[in-house]
């Protein structure tokens, strides 16, 4: 019976495991796609399935995209980070504002608002993770209070009014393409996915952050450094909430204070329907891609196909329900 | 109507990689106490599972009475008047004891919504006063001992007026004090005319409290006997498939330089003034009755709680434990009693659980390196017959024994100086235990000392080269292994002192 398998698994076997982790996923996408396809032609508009559309959900997505890189690893161990939406929105009132006042349009300026804005973040993450930590108060509501307190810090920098007035090149990460086509933002998103995976999957970190999730006091009692990890994982969450903050400043032009609101609800629910479960453990970046595209296909299409906001957010806390459903259908086969 | 309450005939399952049960066969009749055995991974767990509906068979018959059932969930069970009581119990630790009882089925007043309190608690009274416990009702779970809460569970089972209780490894957590307590509520229930499914791995206790006993074998039925006609051994013949020579291979070596010394370790409400060293080549006992201090003085050492006072010297010099990490650090490692809050990652796989204290090692630059990582696992799982389908299967999914070694395989991975092991050998079969001892004997000689804590006498007796012996938080006394005796021990942890002995 001691059959532990010695062989390093083939790409066959690689490509069958990925089946069966994403399959569900990518096959509720996939109809995704074939549905609004099918209701264009119908209509006779212009066809969903398109290069440009691509690109267009991709760019739509970046930012939650980014953020939500964040958000798995603070949800795989166990926790959850309700400040990044007031995060997105300070992150972008940091950034134009010390952008402005360095002055100029100059590189320099732009690398400033960006360094200041992340420290900014970083610091930020930093007290929520030492809240939780060293005093044990619960994510949800040490969160909670970050949140309320950042929306606040970003109204007072700027005294209400968005900063405007910001140099030609601010918009580099929002509205700039590489190569003419492909936006700047779906490349920094493609970059913190790609960069999220490799850390959760190789590194000693991603598999110490699962070890929380999966059981906090085991992981203490083998030695895993369990405040570090967890302060850790709110300082990224939050300094890639002020990224997914610059990027969509970048894409205003402005650094407003009232973006993002609710924002943590839609990265939630791109993290939980890519199969991460909220209590922690279990989830992959992956997932969460897959996730990400799912709700930005059902977002671009069902404005393609002419619904009005309203309708496609009683639609998208259908498919939310269903995702989880098919997901715990699929753990308890 | 038939001689037994129950009759289970050739019931298959299987699970992905592996097959737990071949052909399980179990009858009971009223009033009988039918032990089951098997090695780890035998599928005792997986038969009872089945027959408490918690999991569906693949195949085979269940007669209730000399009818053919199917059994859908839990719940159904237990109206069927099958209950289980598991080893990690599932009580609500906030509520009460009569809540725990009757929860779902509170009594009400009249047709209300509202709960009958003064009813409730006692019929709770009642129910167990039927099996002598003597229990304020009111009292919250969580403030019961282990024991009381394996008497709640039972009580909760005679309240569903159930014929048959399943007990699987009852006594793994008990005291030698509160096993004679469970075993004369099992006479009770006898008397009742209650069926009782017992599953241990301490074979002495069958001869006990057993009336026949049931072997498995790698999910196969191998025979069922009555107890008066077999013998330990022939029992543990049918368990392994082969004979076992020596249960406790002890290899004596000789005693070198200090390693570990801890003077006047206190932490209060705890434990007070504990000092004891350890040296190479040797194995220390720590026992005790349970609720002496033995595991808190372990987690002391070990960085896991703080401590209020005292040093830690390891290899003559001072060091400082704040945390498991520093403790790991220094090279000392603790294997926990609890092993599925304080030992596994239940969701990870036997790769990562085996690697988890000891990642640093597999870390080349920023990486883990999976294909060393999957080397070191195989060979754990090969040293220590890990019943596993690979080495990515949950943990979850292992047999409670197979758990253990994982635990076990893991502390081993750290290769640290001084392990302390919390009861390693409990839930683990007679044979694997064997294999256990083998690699003490193994690390002992590559210089690892190693502290074992254990309620097993016969276990410390038979492994042990001194004995620790703890009275209420204070070190009752020391015994050589030639002086040591179990009413020696017993004596030291029920606080004589050893002048008064002499
Ligand atoms: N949910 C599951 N998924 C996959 N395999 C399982 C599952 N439950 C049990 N098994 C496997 O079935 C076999 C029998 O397990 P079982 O728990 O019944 O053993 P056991 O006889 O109770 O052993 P122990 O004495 O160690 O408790 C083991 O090989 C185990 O790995
Ligand atoms: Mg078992």
């Amino acid at each position: 019976m001691v059959t532990a398998t010695n062989e390093t698994p083939s790409s066959s076997a690689a490509t069958g495991q990925f089946l069966r982790i994403y399959g569900f996923l990518l096959i509720a996408l996939a109809i995704e796609c074939a549905v609004f396809e099918g209701i264009a032609r119908y209509q006779g508009i212009r066809p969903f399935l398109s290069v440009d559309n691509l690109i267009l959900i991709l760019n739509q997505s970046a930012i939650y995209g980014v953020v939500s890189v964040g958000m798995t690893f603070v949800i795989l161990t166990g926790g959850i980070d309700l400040s990044v939406g007031s995060m997105i929105a300070f992150g972008g009132v940091v950034g134009a504002l010390v952008t402005r006042a360095v002055g100029g349009d100059s590189a320099w300026a732009l690398a400033s608002g960006w360094f200041a804005a992340m420290a900014a973040g970083f610091a930020t993450g930093c007290v929520s993770g030492l809240f939780i930590t060293r005093f044990k108060i619960p994510p949800f509501i040490a969160t909670l209070a970050i949140m309320s307190s950042m929306r606040g810090a970003g109204y007072l920098l700027v005294q209400g009014t968005p900063v405007s007035d910001l140099p030609a090149n601010y918009i580099f990460l929002g509205r700039y393409t590489i190569a003419g086509h492909v936006p700047v933002g779906v490349v920094v998103m493609l970059i913190v996915f790609i960069a999220g995976g490799i850390l959760l999957n190789t590194t000693r970190f991603g598999r110490e952050v699962r070890a929380i999730g999966g059981g906090e006091e085991s992981a203490r009692l083998s030695g895993v450094p369990v405040n570090r990890v967890k302060l850790a994982v709110y300082c990224m969450s939050s300094v890639l909430s002020v990224l997914g903050g610059l990027m969509l400043s970048s894409k205003l032009r402005s650094g407003d204070p009232t973006v993002g609101v609710g924002d943590e609800l839609q990265v939630i629910a791109a993290v939980v329907m890519g199969g991460t479960s909220l209590t922690g453990g279990r989830g992959t970046i992956m997932g969460t891609f897959i996730g990400l595209l799912i709700i930005a296909v059902l977002a671009t299409g069902l404005t393609w196909i002419g619904m009005e906001s309203f309708g496609q957010q009683v639609i998208l806390g259908v498919v939310i329900l269903a995702a989880v459903l098919l997901d715990q259908f699929k753990g308890s086969s | 109507m038939s001689e037994y309450v129950l009759e289970m005939k050739d019931i298959v399952k299987r699970f992905p990689g592996v097959v737990a049960v071949k052909n399980g066969q179990l009858n009971l009749r009223p009033g009988e106490v039918h032990c089951l055995v098997g090695e780890n991974g035998a599928g005792k767990s997986t038969l009872m599972k089945i027959l408490s509906g918690a999991q569906p068979a693949d195949s085979g018959e269940i007669l209730l009475s000399g009818e053919s059932i199917s059994i859908h969930n839990p719940h159904h069970a237990q109206q069927l008047g099958i209950s289980m009581i598991y080893q990690e119990f599932n009580l609500s630790p906030f509520l009460s004891v009569a809540e725990n009882i009757f929860l779902g089925r509170e009594p009400r007043l009249g047709k209300t919504p509202f709960i009958n309190w003064s009813k409730m608690y006692q019929d709770a009274r009642e129910i167990l006063g039927r099996i002598r416990v003597n229990l304020d009702v009111r009292k919250p779970v969580n403030e019961c001992s282990v024991a009381q809460q394996q008497m709640i569970e039972i009580g909760k089972a005679l309240s569903f007026n159930s014929k048959i209780i399943v007990m699987d490894e009852p006594s793994a957590t008990l005291t030698d004090h509160e096993l004679d307590a469970l075993f004369a509520l099992i006479r009770e229930l006898k008397e009742q005319g209650i069926g009782m499914i017992y599953i241990s791995h301490r074979l002495e206790e069958i001869f006990t409290i057993g009336d026949r006993v049931t072997v498995m074998r790698d999910g196969e039925y191998i025979a069922t006997k009555p107890v008066a006609e077999v013998t330990r051994e022939d029992i543990i013949k049918m368990m392994v498939g082969r004979e076992l020579t020596h249960e406790f291979p002890k290899e004596l070596f000789e005693r070198g330089e200090e390693r570990l010394r801890v003077e006047g370790l206190t932490r209060t409400g705890a434990f007070q003034d504990v000092s004891f060293s350890l040296h190479r080549g040797e194995i220390v006992g720590l026992t005790g009755l349970v609720g002496a201090g033995r595991t808190e003085v372990a987690r002391a050492i070990f960085g896991a709680d703080r401590i209020d006072g005292g040093q830690i010297v390891l290899d003559g010099k001072n060091i400082c434990v704040r945390s498991p990490q520093d403790a790991i650090h220094h090279g000392i490692g603790l294997l926990t009693e609890d092993r599925k809050n304080q030992g596994l990652i239940l969701g990870m796989t036997v790769r990562e659980n085996t690697t988890l204290a000891n990642l640093a090692s597999l870390v080349r630059g920023l990486f883990v390196n999976r294909k060393r990582e999957r080397l070191v696992t195989i060979s754990y799982v090969r040293d220590l017959q890990i019943k596993t389908p690979s080495i990515e299967q949950t943990a979850q999914n292992l047999s409670g024994g197979n758990q253990q070694k994982v635990v076990l395989a893991k502390w081993l991975f750290t290769e640290s100086k001084v392990l302390i092991f919390d009861e390693p050998t409990r839930g683990i079969d007679v044979g694997a235990k064997v294999e256990i001892y083998r690699l003490m004997n193994d690390l002992v000689r590559k210089g690892v000392c190693i502290l074992m804590i254990s309620s097993e006498l016969p276990e410390v007796l038979g492994m042990c080269d001194r004995i620790l012996v703890m009275h209420e938080g204070h070190l009752g006394g020391e015994l050589s292994r030639d002086e040591a005796t179990q009413e020696r021990i017993m004596q030291l942890a029920t606080g004589e002192t050893l002048a008064a002995m002499a």
